[in-house]
């Protein structure tokens, strides 16, 4: 996946929840374990997809009340930005 | 051997739950603690039972399965978070220690507690005995679903929406009906928390078990450590499952019980009860007229859990029947208060309980074993 966009969980449970909602959307999504700089210092785990479907992913964790943490999006030499 | 001990831990597991253990000891590492793929088998293994049991007692959100080691750990979670500010707590007759010494152990902290004794296979006795036990202080109800004893089945429903009209919560002790009896945490709106052992009705491995959580009340844990969660912070996470679950998880054990949920769910409830009290009925038919046998025994509102009492002790009783290679349980069952409402202290009972994997053989062998026994 190139340039994937980061959704960042506070907990593996919450993204696995939040990857099977994007799945049930038609969105694929792949978990990862986040640097611990970009969850605030804090062990975390995140979702990457891909950035043309971060909104509609967002939307849908949004719809299905799946908190989630910071996003972050990559630009094209792969350095990390916060999305909002 | 034949046996008879399935309330206590059914021994002979599907395949597949075998299967998943060992695949699952071969596979998975630590869940939440590493990005590697062991280590993501592992918190997919843990997931995918959430998922299942979420799905088989209607809950919409598997964060709300707790894992944990078995029922009396679940229940200490939730009788210690209701009980958290004091009060009373009115309990049924039938209630396991795992319920009882809890609330005895938090005396010292303002907690108090009724059981409602009531009579055998009587629910509507059950019902009244605890509306009379309220108290203005009352904090909540706990209920037994299912005696651990006589497999008497409380009206569950009818005590749901007791506590409902009196806006008390309802902590339901499933152990011996989960697997057996259908279980929908939505049919009963007052439960703040079901709880229930892995390893009986629901044939996973020992050492596992389901806590589900369905209240909002603010929660408290009863133990803290790692969860691979919020790391930075020294205080304990506050959401669920993490908040009741540190350390490392019993991963094979939550692989097992998935396989047996599935298990139970494509066996089917319905018939694996209608099994249960088949061979019951077969046993009670097998001793019917025998002289001085007591059988505790009222289908209608019984699971295959079966007490009976006879001219031996009963620890006497089932001696002889394991010299036999037949396995069941005597004595109190950790449950006093059980025998105290059916009047059968200070011996207690000897209980044979079945499970789906019995056969009408062992049934019949053992009522035949008995009188022998029972007839030197």
């Amino acid at each position: 996946m190139n340039n994937p966009s980061l959704i960042l969980f506070k907990s593996v449970t919450y993204a696995q929840r939040g990857g099977r909602v994007l799945s049930q959307k038609g969105i694929s999504s792949y978990m990862i374990r986040s640097q611990a700089a970009l969850g605030g210092g804090s062990c975390s785990y995140a979702l990457k997809v891909r950035p043309e479907l971060l909104q509609r992913s967002l939307a849908a964790l949004d719809d299905s009340r799946i908190p989630y943490g910071k996003v972050y999006v990559t630009d094209r030499s792969g350095n990390f930005a916060e999305y909002r | 051997m034949i046996y008879l001990d399935n309330a206590a831990t059914t021994l002979v597991k599907p395949q597949q739950v075998k299967t998943a253990v060992a695949a699952a000891l071969e596979t998975c590492a630590n869940p939440g603690r590493g990005g590697h793929r062991p280590a993501m088998a592992a918190a997919q293994a843990v997931f995918a039972c959430r998922e299942t049991a979420a799905d088989f007692f209607g809950l919409d959100q598997p964060e709300r399965v707790v894992l944990t080691q078995n029922a009396t750990h679940g229940l200490n979670i939730a009788v210690k978070n209701a009980m958290a500010q004091g009060g009373h707590a009115v309990i049924s007759g039938y209630e396991h220690n795992s319920v009882a010494r809890p609330l005895e152990a938090m005396k010292s902290q303002g907690v108090s507690y009724t059981p409602a004794y009531s009579r055998l296979f009587d629910q509507q006795d059950m019902i009244d005995q605890i509306e009379a036990a309220l108290q203005p202080d009352t904090q909540c109800v706990i209920v037994n679903h299912v005696s651990n004893v006589f497999g008497f089945i409380a009206p569950l429903g009818e005590i749901d929406r007791l506590c409902r009209q009196k806006g008390l919560p309802l902590i339901v002790d499933a152990s011996q009906s989960a697997g057996t009896l259908p279980i929908r945490a939505s049919d009963y709106p007052s439960a703040i928390f079901i709880c229930m052992p892995g390893h009986k009705g629901l044939y996973g491995p020992q050492g596992t078990g389901l806590l589900l959580c369905c209240g909002d009340g603010p929660l408290r844990s009863l133990m803290e450590g790692g969860t691979g969660s919020n790391s930075l912070e020294t205080s304990q996470p506050d959401f669920l499952p993490d908040i009741f679950e540190s350390g490392t998880m019993n991963v094979p054990g939550a692989a097992g019980l998935q396989a047996g949920i599935l298990y139970v769910k494509r066996r089917g409830m319905d018939q694996i009860l209608a099994h249960q009290r088949a061979m019951m009925e077969t046993l009670v038919q097998g001793l019917e007229g025998f002289q001085g046998l007591c059988c505790y025994y009222c289908p209608q509102c019984q699971t295959g859990v079966l007490a009976l009492t006879c001219p031996l002790p009963s620890e006497e009783a089932a001696r002889r029947l394991a010299d036999r290679d037949i396995c069941t349980r005597a004595g109190l069952h950790c449950s006093p208060l059980a025998h105290r409402s059916a009047g059968t202290l200070p011996d207690g009972a000897l209980r044979l309980s079945f499970s789906c994997f019995n056969t009408r053989e062992e049934a019949e062998e053992t009522a035949e074993i008995i009188k022998e026994m029972l007839k030197k």
